[in-house]
């Protein structure tokens, strides 16, 4: 108990003996990880929105215009059933045709024209989320094309793919940004404890001399770097929420957002957390970065 | 309690030891003695692995150093005390402090370590002065620190590298008279000084290295 709380004390020791290098590095951490921050806000309310746009994937299957009504509450029973099919909507030729009139009311005379109803009867099929994908999409179009009673089915097949490529794109750049940011974080703690083991090289001499082992000396730096960068990355959070905040006020973005329907959001409690922790974890290891080209230490 | 034998060491091509054979008793009281550069502290720190020989090998304890694992050199440190002639106080830390470390590198409970570092500043004659920092104490105060961080933990060896080098004459004397009290209670004492006055006025074994050999080891009577 003794050496833990003096191993602590030395931590707290290093960052009040070092003030000014510790507020420049944890305002400077606070800074990086705003980047990743800002680059995580981004990245969870564009997934949202582009969520929401994935609502929009419907799949619509005309029937022939010979089939009976019992077939077409057969296939609508079978589809029910599908694993991809999470919702069914059945559009008799009188529906369409309504529909029709009410969405382009200038085109009447064309109806007139035609003398009978020229609108087949269709289903329109919700997709479950895990089969929205572009394949999974075209293999369940397939299975329904082979069908005798369907005409033609027809899905937004540009809207998926883009979609997919549009995350998976955003994903990527996530991740190398993410990268970018950790390893300048990393480096910069690192420099910072580089300071504190100079500005105590003469102490790590003394306590090597009188015994302690590599561990007793190393930790209180383990610690003040995880220190740094847990309070680094708690002060991005602040700003990253000062900034969340002004957006949504000034920049009146509450709501819509680019008339996607989709609502702004900050950081869910576990992301906020996990920032947090991220940073103790890049401090402690811009420690170890430190610690291992000091030959002082390991001797 | 040790043992050195065929020792040589050399830096960038400076014979600093060459062929060093000695042995020292437990409880003993012995001072290493020579001109500047004669290999004192070379053999000084040798003893406690701040070095290691070119040539030959030591026992500290029965135990071989140059068999020693890195890891284990720790371990051996905690069994030996070591006086330096420029302190190495922790600037930062309290005179209590800095004589506890020693202790809490070892892990001693806080009720322990609080007995051991006020009777060790007892006999130091510091434990009025436990809250004072290093910067306000004189150089004798600062040396009696040093001692009672080197014998807190009770070490079988107490080395002291030049202990009196910054003291006036009746402060050396007072250093050494604690190095007698610490060597009365067992503890195999270490002297490297060129101090002749300071040798001469207590007759003790007395090892004379010139340019890294041993010149002579003469024993004292006391």
């Amino acid at each position: 108990m003794t050496t833990v709380r003096y191993l602590l004390s030395e931590a707290v020791d290093n960052i009040k003996t070092n003030r000014t290098t510790t507020v420049t590095a944890v305002i400077t951490t606070a800074f990086t990880m705003l980047g990743m921050g800002v680059f995580l806000l981004l990245y969870l309310n564009i997934q949202g929105v582009l969520g929401s746009l994935h609502e929009e994937i419907k799949v619509i299957v005309y029937f022939r215009d010979f089939v009976s009504p019992q077939a077409m509450t057969a296939l609508r029973m079978k589809l029910r059933d599908d694993a991809a099919v999470s919702g069914i909507e059945f559009v008799t030729r009188e529906q369409a045709l309504d529909s029709f009139r009410n969405r382009f009311p200038s085109e009447e005379r064309l109806l007139n024209g035609l003398g009978e109803n020229p609108f087949p009867a269709s289903l329109v099929l919700k997709i479950v989320p895990r089969f929205r994908t572009s394949q999974a999409v075209a293999d369940l179009v397939q299975k329904l094309q082979a069908l005798p009673e369907v005409e033609e089915v027809l899905y937004n097949r540009d809207l998926i793919e883009n979609l997919a490529a549009g995350l998976r794109y955003l994903r990527l750049l996530g991740i190398l940004v993410g990268a970018v940011l950790a390893a300048s974080m990393v480096t910069i703690l690192a420099n910072t404890i580089r300071l504190t083991l100079y500005a105590r090289r003469e102490d790590i001499e003394i306590l090597r001399l009188i015994g302690a082992t590599p561990g007793f000396i190393k930790t209180p730096f383990l610690l003040e770097g995880a220190v740094l960068g847990g309070l680094g990355a708690a002060g991005s959070l602040l700003l990253l929420r000062a900034a969340f905040g002004f957006a949504e006020t000034k920049m009146a973005l509450h709501g819509s957002f680019w008339g996607l329907g989709a609502t702004l959001s900050f950081l869910p409690a576990r992301l906020m957390a996990a920032m947090v922790i991220l940073g103790v974890m890049l401090g402690f290891l811009g420690s170890i970065v430190s610690l291992g080209q000091l030959r002082d230490v390991r001797r | 309690m040790i043992e050195i034998y065929h020792v040589s060491k050399s830096f960038q091509g400076r014979q600093a030891l060459h062929d060093v054979n000695l042995k020292i008793e437990k409880g003993e009281f012995v001072y290493l003695t020579g001109a500047s550069g004669a290999g004192k502290t070379t053999l000084l720190r040798l003893v406690f692995r701040a070095e290691t020989p070119d040539e030959g090998h030591i026992l500290v304890n029965n135990r071989n150093l140059s068999e020693l694992k890195g890891s284990a050199v720790p371990y051996l440190r905690r069994s030996i005390g070591i006086i330096f002639q420029d302190f190495r106080l922790l600037p930062r830390k309290t005179v209590f402090e800095n004589v506890a470390i020693t202790l809490k590198v070892v892990g001693v409970s806080e009720g322990l370590l609080r007995g051991k570092v006020f009777e060790a500043l007892r006999l130091v004659g510091l434990d009025k002065l436990q809250k004072a920092l290093p910067s306000t104490l004189s150089a004798g105060e600062q040396q009696r620190v040093c001692l009672a961080r080197a014998i807190v933990n009770d070490p079988l060896i107490l080395l002291a590298d030049e202990p009196t080098s910054n003291l006036d004459a009746a402060l050396s004397t007072e250093i050494m008279d604690l190095l007698k009290a610490v060597n009365l209670r067992g503890t195999t004492v270490v002297v490297a000084t060129h101090n002749a006055n300071l040798m001469a006025r207590q007759n003790r074994r007395m090892i004379i290295l010139e340019h890294g050999r041993v010149l002579e080891s003469r024993a004292g009577e006391a």
